[in-house]
């Protein structure tokens, strides 16, 4: 593997049966988002592809005319990832169904078991309607909390099936489980891909609406609506301060969803630094030099229309900028 | 006596104690084969009866005969993956207790595999813990007696591995390499080169790395895995599940004639769900030595791995560090509940993996929402840490148990550590069951314990641990029983009671030799009995050569035999 060469971003989707683990992976295979998928699932009887989207379909993988590949994993898992490596080309996203009883904290390990390979995060589906049921079954209520405990993000699904006290009552329940849990509201799965399996580089490199110089100029911000997902983007040219910018990142409420930038930060002039964030799931890493001047910030944001506070954001993060200590 | 007419037989055993099974007629003099079944058996004088010209006269030589040991529980594709592999486990599975007794196995393995530079050298049953070296092996033990064989040691736990700097370079394993999260790699002190063990998800990349046969060699390695079965005593197999990929190659194999043995087999449960239809009945009566018995469903884990489901927690935290740790099922109860459904309605036998007391609740109920039908033989693989009233529970519906005694010896001390006395002493609780009436066997689950049945009868009759500890004295059984559940107990469970499992005439003659009799020797020494002969259907499929212990004349009319 070389420095060019990305690490193939593991996306892993858990939940009990029923969850709606099912119609999430098959609008990933349909969506509009360009990505090669290679997405794994338990069996194939579930999955339920439109035949209109299959180009061959060999057993145990069934390749789309989109370019995505469902693999069933008859095999064990570790195998079927390593497979996957070795085709040509590779995949650009991974996405594993894990089972319904799956402990969370094994699957994620096969999220970084190669370096070829970078765990994206931990996405558990949790039906609204029947969750408190679940959650009080003997057999495998224990299991359930677990794996919302475990969750970088959780996407509670069927809300439209349930009314506004109930549903009250199952976001009371979360909370109490899983209080650092972030936790999005679906119907019938429909999501979309960036919030799912984060926000490609295309689109933080597109971020940036503006000409934008380095060293003194205020960052550009920019939000964009849908109906469900708000989008919100800053660029800057000036540097962040490293220790504010942590305590930033780390305090991010919870409305918060995904963000993925590079970022300019002071003290390491030569690379941007990546960050991923995935829920409650966040890493801060070294990444790419610079090429030539050209250091700048770039970060996007996705959070729920209601609740993303844009202009929150906009103070918190241009004040984890370094003070500017030349006039 | 019993006898057919006077009809003539084959051959006629005699000359040692035979003991049935039958409760009908326990002991008998001799024995007489006609066509692969069992003409007469009783009195000496009245099997002779049934002598004609060309019967063989075969004598005993003080050695005793037993119905054909039936394997309650095993995982046969493992023998026939392991044929080429070299067997590198301490006493008792294996000889190598150190690393220098390591090396001299794998020597041996060299040599008779006439491996050639460049080609893997696997071993298995690797285990650091049981070396008088005191320390895990490295790459430096090896590389100096196997410098051009890439080589891999498994682990016992088959969840590491140990490799040779041959073994590291063949799989792009170095200095260089990260430790991914999940894994152990130990590396040379002072340094980052890895020194030999990995485990867990540091054997990721080996995974591939691994030469794999090719089906015209698994197709051959099914006769060294009948014959490592054969030579235990073993006439009728198991196993359950199948893993997909080779059931095909199971029928290829009945259909070229490759079977001597009967092996049972059993679907893996979610291919059952999948492709099984009601009315397809899977308790036909047996065609050929291959037969498709029904599915096999694996509910919860270990217990000595922490992943087995109990209703009460471990008092060790979970694999993980988790505390009030109970273990979870592995398949959620819905798929449980549809396969138990389904197989009932399809008339296919379940078998269904349980050692934790909770995931045994999980399968009566799939049990009982399915409408408890009789007469189905659900069987509960393992079901080591039932309780007393799911005992009452498998009487009262019919469910046979297949226990696991080997545990008290191999994991015994553990499981007091990992679940405390009152529920390891009641682990295989035996005499409890046979007491309530239930049919039971004893495996091996072999690999996971060796296939010898005079090993599996030593720890239900004994329950010694590695320690010394009775892992439960009330729980230890008599021999006889024992030797039930590894007999007609064994025919029971697989609907086969009217075929095998006993000496009976009618029956067939499926037979077994050994070097003493279990019933009369120390129960301490049940462990050294050897398997002598073994015979399926008549025709001897095992011989053991051991001029020193037989008796000269018994020994030329043995190989005389024609």
């Amino acid at each position: 593997m070389t420095t060019e060469t990305p690490a193939i971003p593991v996306t892993i989707i858990g939940g009990y049966l029923g969850a709606g683990k099912t119609t999430l992976l098959n609008t990933l295979l349909r969506g509009d988002h360009g990505l090669r998928l290679a997405i794994l699932v338990n069996d194939f009887g579930s999955i339920n592809i439109d035949a209109a989207l299959i180009a061959i379909h060999d057993g145990e993988t069934i390749s789309l005319t989109n370019g995505c590949v469902c693999c069933s994993m008859v095999d064990n898992l570790a195998i079927t990832l390593l497979e996957l490596l070795g085709r040509e080309p590779p995949p650009d996203q991974i996405v594993i169904e894990a089972s319904g009883v799956a402990d969370p904290h094994r699957i994620v390990f096969y999220g970084a078991a190669d370096p070829r390979l970078r765990l994206d995060g931990l996405i558990v589906v949790a039906d609204a309607e029947t969750l408190p049921l679940r959650l009080r079954d003997k057999y495998i209520g224990e299991l359930v909390m677990r794996q919302l405990v475990a969750a970088d993000l959780i996407i509670m699904s069927k809300v439209d099936l349930i009314d506004e006290a109930q549903l009250g009552g199952v976001r009371e329940l979360v909370r109490e489980i899983a209080p650092r849990a972030k936790v999005v509201e679906a119907i019938r799965g429909d999501l979309p891909a960036d919030l799912l399996l984060g926000i490609g580089e295309t689109r933080v490199a597109a971020s940036s609406p503006f000409e934008v110089q380095h060293g003194h100029d205020p960052p550009a911000t920019r939000q964009e609506h849908d109906d469900l997902f708000a989008r919100w983007s800053f660029v800057s040219g000036r540097p962040f301060d490293r220790e504010r910018l942590l305590t930033t990142v780390e305090s991010l409420p919870p409305s918060v969803l995904r963000a993925k930038g590079l970022l300019y930060v002071a003290g390491d002039p030569a690379h941007s630094a990546v960050l991923q964030l995935v829920g409650r799931r966040w890493t801060l890493e070294v990444g790419s030099p610079w090429s030539g001047a050209d250091r700048r910030t770039r970060l996007v944001v996705i959070g729920p229309s209601g609740s993303l506070d844009t202009a929150q954001l906009t103070e918190d993060f241009s004040f984890a900028l370094a003070d500017d200590l030349r006039s | 006596m019993t006898t057919g007419t006077t009809i003539i037989s084959d051959m006629i055993y005699l000359g040692g104690d035979i003991i049935t099974m039958d409760e009908n007629n326990p002991m008998a003099e001799a024995v007489a084969v006609k066509d692969g079944l069992i003409l007469a058996v009783g009195p000496k004088d009245d099997v002779l009866k049934t002598k004609g010209a060309a019967t063989q006269i075969v004598n005993l030589g003080g050695k005793t005969m037993l119905p054909g040991f039936i394997d309650g529980h095993s995982h046969f594709f493992q023998a026939a993956m392991i044929a080429d592999y070299a067997n590198v486990s301490a006493p008792p599975v294996g000889t190598a207790s150190s690393i220098a007794g390591i090396i001299a196995v794998l020597k041996e393995h060299v040599a008779q595999q006439a491996l050639k530079p460049g080609e893997w050298l696997i071993g298995y049953g690797y285990d650091g813990s049981a070396l008088t070296d005191g320390r895990d092996a490295t790459r430096d033990d090896f590389d100096p007696y196997f410098p051009d064989n890439p080589m891999v040691l498994v682990h016992v736990s088959g969840h590491g591995c140990v490799l040779n700097s041959a073994g590291f370079k063949a799989v792009g394993i170095d200095a260089n390499t990260p430790t991914p999260p999940g894994g152990v790699t130990v590396r040379k002190p002072g340094s980052n080169e890895p020194a030999g063990l990995l485990m867990e998800n540091s054997m990721f990349p080996i995974l591939m790395a691994l030469p794999k046969p090719s089906p015209q060699v698994l197709l051959e390695h099914l006769t060294t895995a009948q014959q490592m079965y054969a030579s235990n005593g073993y006439t009728t197999v198991q196993d359950a599940p199948i893993d997909p990929k080779v059931m095909p190659l199971y029928q290829k194999a009945a259909d070229e004639g490759r079977f001597f043995l009967d092996l049972n087999g059993y679907w893996e449960s979610h291919q059952f769900l999948a492709t099984a239809k009601p009315g397809t009945d899977y308790r036909s009566p047996r065609a050929g030595y291959y037969r498709l018995a029904g599915v096999k469903v694996i509910a919860d884990g270990s217990p000595q791995g922490r992943t087995a489901y109990f209703t009460k927690p471990y008092l060790t935290c979970g694999p993980g560090g988790e505390k009030n740790w109970r273990g979870t099922p592995i398949v959620p109860p819905e798929h449980l509940n549809a396969v138990v459904k389904l197989a009932y309605e399809c008339d296919a036998q379940v078998l269904v993996h349980c050692n934790g007391d909770a995931a045994i609740d999980m399968l009566l109920d799939a049990h009982k929402a399915a409408g408890a039908p009789h007469g189905r033989r659900t069987t509960v693989v393992h079901s080591q840490f039932v309780r007393r009233d799911q005992l009452e529970l498998y009487v009262q519906y019919g469910i046979n148990a297949s226990f696991f005694t080997n545990h008290a010896f191999f994991w015994g001390d553990v499981h007091m550590q990992n679940l405390g006395q009152e529920r390891a002493y009641f682990l295989s609780p035996m005499k409890t069951a046979r007491a309530l009436g239930l049919r039971m066997t004893n495996h091996s689950d072999f690999l996971v314990t060796p296939l010898d049945p005079m090993f599996i009868l030593w720890t239900a009759v004994n329950r010694t641990s590695r320690s010394g500890q009775i892992i439960g004295p009330d729980e230890r059984i008599s021999v006889l029983d024992g030797l039930k559940a590894l007999t007609i107990d064994g025919a029971h469970q697989y609907f086969e009671e009217n075929r095998k499992g006993s000496i009976e005439v009618g029956k067939l003659a499926d037979l077994v030799i050994l070097t003493a009799n279990p019933t009369k020797v120390d129960p301490a020494a049940i462990k050294a009995i050897k398997v002598a002969e073994t015979i399926k259907g008549g025709k001897s499929v095992f011989r053991r050569a051991s001029p020193a212990t037989t008796p000269p004349m018994a020994q030329e009319v043995l190989i005389g035999a024609r």
